[in-house]
């Protein structure tokens, strides 16, 4: 697995490292695009929830405290009420020969709509006095009320039931009241005597409810009351509850601290906000689910998350073009260069985008520029070359065949031959002509084979003819252009080397004609041949040093064809010992006679 | 700019308007709201407060689930002819589902069959017979007349003649509970001596014996009428029966009634509403529940839970 991700990365690195410049701008600056925009987005969103949390938190606990603040009102209204029924009607009562009825009924109707009923027990629970029903029902047992109870366990304290019905008095209709009953111990005066007794104060229901229905007007989120001991007091699905159709975590609730809070609740999250009301010991539990809370904040991780992808494609775009627009010209310039690899010195080099390529752009024009220059001059001065070497060459004929050929006229004048004397400076005179030919290098086959015959003729003369000579030349090539003095040289080698030691039956045969397109002058003589090693190093041994002859050899011939017309042109020699020799001038079918020169 | 590059900007101005017009719909359509349905509830007729708790149920489930509800209490004296006809006019009108607590269990078995073809229909309290497939939300009505012997049997001595008062025969629960209540009174050795119709004439025999009499009626209406049969008269009755409206749990309170089984009436309403929009929304809904029953006597009627199961917080 390692080596996986490892060979993956390497992949990547090198895609990266060798990918154009536009592909590592673009994905370059889009990575640290989506990486600042990540970063960003997370904060955003972080920051975001965080304010949100709290501003619900704060929102829950402003609610709470505005039902916490109505409520502790009515419980206090009750409370007073309850104060100012002991302290300035009980009190100052003395039931030995008074009532508490009228006081009573007056503090009532002054209260009724908070009220359901007031009453007054001794410590037997006998009824001392009651309003608005001022009889209890026969069955009923007061001290077993869990009010009178409670009232008795702690004196001092004012007590509040939870809800319940309240049953004791002798109500003639089916109408029920759910009520809360306050109650608290009191001293009754009788006769003088005090004793003990229970004040019951029956607030109604229905206010509670009105109050805590005001804020449960729907959503998931709920207020709910309970009492100390997690008795749920009001819920605003109260009945389900009941019913066991719903459940509720207020056991859990009672023994939260004021403050918000965390909870599971039957595989619920829910955030729960408490708060204490005052002298009740009851508790208001705000709950808010925390899937209604978080559907805001998932949408807006979602809002977030879109913002931050449409920026980072943006970004991605603009990059896109920027990277292109960067690398354009380069990719240009790049292109300019490949042709000028290629070879193509003539193209027109790109010189435009930012500064800095156009730079690079008129550096390189300029370098093609110079480069130019140089190889005209490498290419002039290279034919200069050639034409010197040549010139070098073709110049190493005349002073030895001069001295060759007036050494046979010498000869002759000496031996009184003079009419063979006056032929052989006749075809000297015709030789010279053609060699010179103006200063020409080129002339055409027909010259250069009058030329070789000519130069047979002296040669014939020279060796009272211990040869035969024949030449054929295809009419149809005679036009056609040859470096000069190229026959007569390979004419010189047979003589010396073939026919030396002929007596008469020698033969040297000239044969000029076409083939595949090209000029072939073969020169055949019937001498003695030679071995193959001699006739391999003839063309390519420059150093080997002719002994006989004008000194013009084949070596001779052979470079100046090379370094007139190229490489596919020169000589070949076939030759074998006793057998003869070939020797087949390869030329070009060409005509250019004047333009070389030139 | 290469064509791969222009090929790449247009891939991703693409997404863009794709993201700009997702995040448009996204953002300006609001949390689809499931639409509600119109349910009509037609339930026999009874007393006054009989449906009461009933209705609470049916309202607190059609808040829960989207419903929009049509309560319709039948008239005391309602057939299964005018229930058929309500039934008919609720559809009419546009009714989605039905449920209904029938009147005649027998006679309207054919009615209910076919309208159950056309929509969804969820029976509360008393089946009709021959068409099991409809979904029926009921307490055990034979364990509820069981437990109504077993009750009228514990404080009496066993001499003590039994009798039932009768109304209304036809619906299933009735039946059932007569049952169970005579399967509950073998159980105990009492004798039923006979059945009355809860009239002042029916009763006057035992009215005017002065001898100690147990009577029990099986459902709210009887019990309401034999209840005040008895409130003024001198005779040793000792009422039971089954039913829990505002009435009857005033008349256990001011020891009138000796004791009472009921069922549950809030949840058998929410169950018939939770089940029938079920019903309309998916095709199918989950198995009903069956509602759970309790009983109270003068004694246990302020103990809290039954306070909380018989007087009802108006929410």
């Amino acid at each position: 697995m390692r080596q996986k991700v490892r060979n993956i990365w390497e992949y990547i690195k090198e895609r990266y490292q060798t990918a154009s410049i536009s592909s590592i701008t673009a994905v370059s600056f889009t990575i640290v695009s989506v990486i600042s925009l990540g970063f960003a987005g997370v904060l955003l969103y972080g920051r975001f929830s965080s304010s949100t949390e709290d501003l619900i938190a704060r929102n829950n606990i402003q609610l709470m405290n505005q039902v916490s603040l109505n409520l502790e009102t009515s419980v206090r209204n009750m409370m007073r009420l309850s104060n100012s029924m002991y302290y300035c009607v009980i009190k100052n009562v003395d039931l030995g020969g008074e009532k508490l009825d009228g006081e009573m009924n007056l503090m009532y109707e002054s209260n009724r709509d908070d009220l359901v009923s007031l009453a007054c027990f001794d410590e037997e629970g006998n009824l001392v006095a009651a309003t608005p029903i001022a009889s209890l029902k026969p069955s009923v047992e007061i001290t077993a009320q869990s009010w009178f109870q409670k009232a008795n366990e702690k004196m001092e304290n004012l007590h509040f039931s939870t809800p319940h019905v309240q049953s004791i008095f002798a109500d003639s209709t089916s109408r029920y009241s759910w009520v809360i009953s306050l109650s608290r111990t009191v001293e009754l005066t009788r006769g003088g005597e005090i004793s003990r007794g229970v004040l019951l104060v029956d607030m109604a229901y229905s206010g509670i409810e009105q109050l805590f229905d005001k804020v449960n007007t729907g959503g998931a989120g709920y207020t709910y009351l309970i009492d100390g001991a997690g008795e749920i007091i009001y819920h605003p699905r109260q009945r389900a509850i009941y019913s066991n159709l719903n459940k509720e975590n207020n056991l859990e609730a009672a023994k939260y601290e004021d403050g918000s809070h965390r909870e599971n609740f039957e595989g619920n999250e829910r955030s729960v906000t408490v708060k204490t009301v005052g002298y009740t010991g009851w508790k208001i539990i705000n709950v808010v689910p925390t899937d209604e809370f978080y559907l805001d904040l998932t949408q807006m991780r979602l809002f977030v998350f879109l913002i931050v992808v449409f920026a980072i494609l943006c970004i991605a775009m603009l990059n896109i073009f920027i990277s292109g627009r960067i690398a354009t010209p380069i990719r240009r310039l790049e292109a300019s260069v490949r042709e000028l690899e290629k070879g193509n010195l003539n193209l027109e080099i790109y010189e435009d985008g930012s500064q800095e390529i156009r730079h690079l752009g008129r550096t390189l024009r300029s370098m093609v520029e110079q480069m130019q220059c140089l190889m005209e001059d490498i290419v002039v001065e290279q034919e200069a070359k050639r034409k010197s070497e040549l010139d070098a060459l073709q110049s190493q004929i005349n002073p030895h065949f001069l001295y060759n050929t007036l050494d046979s006229i010498v000869w002759m004048v000496e031996s009184g031959q003079y009419k063979e004397a006056i032929s052989m400076v006749t075809a000297l005179s015709r030789l010279f002509r053609i060699s010179l030919s103006k200063g020409k290098t080129i002339i055409t086959l027909a010259e250069e084979a009058e030329h070789a015959r000519n130069y047979m003729n002296i040669q014939k003369v020279r060796y009272k003819n211990r040869f035969e000579f024949t030449m054929e030349i295809e009419p149809g090539i005679q036009q056609y252009s040859t470096i000069k003095l190229v026959i007569q040289p390979i004419l010189e080698n047979s003589i010396y080397y073939g026919m030396e030691y002929m007596d008469g039956d020698g033969i040297i045969k000239v044969r000029g004609y076409e083939k595949d397109g090209d000029i072939l002058v073969d020169v055949l003589d019937n001498g003695p041949g030679m071995p193959r090693e001699v006739v391999d190093y003839l063309l390519t041994d420059g150093k080997r040093v002719r002994k006989k002859g004008s000194g013009v050899g084949l070596m001779n011939v052979h470079q100046r064809i090379r370094l007139y017309f190229g490489e596919p042109y020169g000589l070949e020699i076939i030759s074998e010992p006793d057998e003869g020799t070939l020797v087949r001038i390869h030329l070009p079918k060409t005509f250019e006679r004047e333009g070389r020169e030139q | 700019m290469t064509k791969k590059n222009w090929l790449a900007v247009g891939i991703i101005g693409g997404i863009l308007l794709l993201l700009a017009v997702i995040s448009y719909f996204y953002m300006t359509q609001r949390k689809i709201v499931q639409k509600r349905v119109n349910i009509s509830v037609v339930v026999y007729g009874s007393t006054a407060e009989r449906w009461v708790a009933f209705k609470q149920g049916v309202d607190q489930a059609a808040s829960d689930f989207g419903g929009i509800v049509n309560f319709v209490v039948l008239t005391e004296s309602g057939s299964s002819r005018e229930q058929m006809e309500q039934i008919d006019r609720e559809l009419e009108n546009g009714a989605q589902g039905i449920a209904a607590a029938v009147t005649d269990s027998s006679g309207m078995a054919e009615y209910i069959g076919s309208i159950s073809n056309r929509v969804p229909v969820v029976l509360a309290e008393n089946k009709v017979e021959g068409s099991q497939a409809v979904t029926c939300v009921e307490a055990n009505a034979y364990e509820m007349g069981q437990a109504l012997a077993h009750q009228a049997a514990e404080g009496t001595a066993k001499e003590v003649p039994v009798s039932i008062v009768l109304m209304g025969e036809n619906k299933s629960s009735l039946k059932e509970r007569l049952d169970g209540f005579r399967a509950g009174c073998a159980d105990e050795g009492r004798k039923i001596e006979q059945n009355f119709y809860p009239s002042r004439d029916s009763m006057s025999r035992i009215l005017e014996s002065g001898k100690e009499h147990i009577l029990v009626a099986l459902d709210d209406l009887s019990l309401e009428m034999t209840e005040k049969v008895i409130r003024d008269s001198e005779a040793d009755i000792r009422l039971y029966g089954i039913g829990s409206s505002e009435q009857i749990v005033f008349a256990l309170d001011q020891g009138y009634i000796e004791g009472i089984v009921f069922q549950n009436e809030y949840n058998m309403g929410y169950e018939v509403t939770d089940t029938l929009i079920q019903k309309i929304r998916k095709g199918v809904a989950d198995e009903a529940m069956e509602i759970d029953f309790h009983q109270a006597t003068g004694a246990t009627l302020h103990n809290p839970e039954n306070e909380r199961l018989l007087y009802p917080i108006i929410q």
